[in-house]
């Protein structure tokens, strides 16, 4: 059996940042064709199955309902009560994982790739971008992502030259993991949680990175304004925002360049755990508020090689010329 | 942004108020004390609260015809409320309009209505009114995801973005339109997909988080009034109760209504994250949650002791002369 997984996040590409920025709308029905074509390349590579997400807008069942005339390959929805929570992908992922897929495609942006990455363990993704900052994934036609894919799971491809590895951030609260991120976790001094999205640079007080990139756009931004780390490097980046010594141009929203303050930055060294100093704070990973920092928990920020196992589209579809034995 | 401390303890009061008006509403009615419908707004306070709570008296609302908790939030009198609920002439509308034709002007209410889809024409005439004579007011228009599909909804969105009107489409989408789930009426899954149709920004809350929606209504609430156009915000959110009361609610799925009235549950998800962050005592809650039950009994009786309309005001207020 040679299976292929798809996630897709129905909330990617609606977000607050379409008010307070310039993000595009990301319809449902764009991200219906999108794994459309995903799943069409699946099959042209000749995969006999492929293993979807019964995600609570539908997007796979509108998907499968404009193909069925075209589909010779097994189409399977995965057992599992949905909450219209993030923890749906994480939960979607283990089922994958354990069911044996080869790789799971994971259609929205850096957010949702971190929750796919709780549950993904060594099964390795193929994240293709739809949400509105993203570094971990990239863009790619989703018909090529789907061959890829197809193909990674059909020819049984080593995972040691055919997938590349990542880097990840482990954050520690008074010694225990509590969550990950896979580009940045942003310490801001916001009171709530609320929108999730980070849009205000005088919010940002910390920001440690496990990349940042000159073309990287959101809080990545700024690390690659300031020193460019790439996902292949052996090191991260922690900043510290505020007064007059240094001040950037950085865009860390669609449409949005903004003047960022910075007061100090430096190198993350792998399996060193960074404080954080910023509290009471909000903490966004992947560019979403999410943890809630009280005055009295020590918090900490380690880099890591722990990230997932991401599929080398090239080396897939180089690969994938030579003839099977 | 930050939400000082008035004004957290103004939104905790408020949501409080409308769940305790719909709790008592449910019960005078049930005794068979409030004539007609009623559709109550219990689950979906945060919406309208995180709303109102960027508007001033002078600013426009539109609503629809599950209105209570749109009035609170945007102070009318909840005595009033209830007499006009109790068809009495001490109501805010003299008794004649009921639950789904109150209004209140000097609150900018421009009424509930019993008309699906009834509200966003109404919007673009405050709309209009407020920039042809140059005042930032903003008009909100409630509508429900049945009106989503109303021509008249997409006619206001379209004069909206011609004329760049200072007005904020809010969609409560509480699942379902009577009884219809919206994944069989409607035909994309987020309402505020729709927005890019109509060249405004559009945004999918969780409308159950108060911070979210007050978040994205400032923001939306600030660019209508600097000129910037209309905006459509899509408030996912639940109704505890039935569309209307004594509705059996037969097509809600095992367990949904739990699920909503415990943890995700506005009221409960404010008090935990506002106490957990130590900014508003348990001690000042409970001060308001006393005033509030003493203002709904009140209310109650002072609907019960009001008189009805006498016969000859029948159409009196009914009809206007133009």
């Amino acid at each position: 059996m040679s299976s292929v997984g798809i996630i897709a996040n129905p909330r990617a590409g609606k977000d607050i940042r379409r008010l307070v920025a310039h993000g595009s709308i990301l319809d449902t029905q764009e991200k219906v064709y999108i794994v459309r074509r995903a799943i069409l390349g699946i099959q042209g590579a000749g995969a006999n199955e492929v293993v979807l997400f019964p995600d609570p807008a539908n997007i796979f069942t509108k998907a499968l309902s404009g193909i069925e005339n075209e589909l010779r390959l097994t189409t399977r929805f995965l057992e599992m009560s949905i909450f219209d929570e993030a923890s749906d992908s994480t939960r979607a992922a283990q089922l994958m994982c354990e069911q044996g897929v080869a790789c799971v495609i994971v259609i929205g942006g850096d957010g949702t790739n971190r929750v796919v990455t709780k549950g993904s363990e060594s099964m390795p993704l193929v994240p293709l971008s739809t949400g509105t900052n993203n570094a971990f994934p990239q863009f790619l036609e989703s018909t090529l992502a789907g061959l890829a894919a197809g193909y990674y799971a059909v020819r049984h491809f080593s995972p040691e030259t055919c997938t590349r590895p990542t880097k990840r951030l482990n954050l520690y609260r008074n010694g225990t993991l509590e969550d990950i991120a896979l580009v940045d976790a942003a310490v801001c001094d916001y009171q709530f949680v609320g929108a999730r999205a980070v849009w205000e640079a005088e919010r940002l007080k910390e920001l440690f990175l496990t990349q940042g990139q000159p073309t990287n756009i959101g809080l990545a931004s700024i690390g690659g304004s300031l020193h460019p780390i790439s996902p292949a490097d052996d090191a991260g980046l922690y900043v510290r925002f505020g007064g007059d010594i240094r001040s950037i141009n950085a865009p860390i929203a669609p449409g949005m360049v903004v003047p960022v303050s910075i007061q100090h930055h430096g190198l993350m060294e792998l399996g060193t755990r960074i404080p954080v100093t910023f509290t009471p704070s909000i903490i966004a990973l992947d560019g979403e508020r999410e943890l809630v920092v009280n005055a009295d928990d020590r918090w900490e920020v380690e880099l890591s090689w722990d990230g997932p196992r991401v599929l080398d589209i090239e080396k897939v579809m180089d690969a994938a010329r030579q003839p099977t034995e | 942004m930050d939400i000082p401390k008035d004004k957290l303890l103004w939104i905790y009061e408020r949501m409080q108020l409308i769940r305790v008006f719909e709790t008592r509403v449910s019960t005078e009615f049930g005794k068979g004390k409030i004539p007609g419908f009623v559709h109550l707004y219990a689950g979906e306070e945060a919406v309208a609260v995180g709303i109102c709570a960027n508007l001033t008296d002078a600013d426009y609302m539109t609503s629809t015809h599950r209105g209570h908790g749109h009035c609170v939030a945007k102070g009318v009198d909840v005595r009033g409320m209830m007499a006009e609920l109790f068809g009495k002439a001490t109501g805010i509308c003299k008794g004649k309009g009921g639950s789904m034709h109150i209004a209140d002007m000097d609150k900018g209410m421009l009424g509930a209505n019993g008309i699906v889809g009834g509200g966003p024409p109404l919007a673009c005439g405050s709309g209009l009114t407020a920039k042809t004579n140059g005042t930032d007011q903003v008009t909100i228009c409630f509508f429900g995801d049945g009106a989503s599909e109303q021509g008249t909804l997409h006619e206001s969105l379209n004069l909206a973005a011609i004329w760049k009107l200072p007005i904020i489409f809010v969609a409560e989408n509480n699942g379902y339109a009577e009884s219809t789930p919206a994944h069989y009426h409607c035909s994309v899954e987020n309402i505020a997909d729709r927005a890019a149709a109509y060249n405004m920004p559009g945004v999918t809350l969780d409308g159950n988080d108060l911070f979210a929606v007050y978040e994205a209504a400032h923001e939306a609430v600030a660019r209508a009034r600097a000129g910037q156009g209309p905006s459509l915000l899509e408030c996912k959110t639940y109704r505890h109760y039935g569309h209307f009361e004594g509705d059996a609610q037969t097509y809600k799925i095992a367990g949904e209504n739990e699920r909503y009235q415990n943890e995700l549950d506005p009221i409960k998800r404010f008090t935990d994250a506002v106490l957990s962050r130590g900014l508003v005592s348990e001690a000042e809650m409970a001060d308001i949650d006393g005033q509030v039950n003493a203002a709904i009994d009140e209310a109650v009786k002072f609907a019960e002791d009001s008189p009805f309309p006498e016969v000859q005001e029948t159409f009196t207020d009914v009809y206007v002369s133009y």
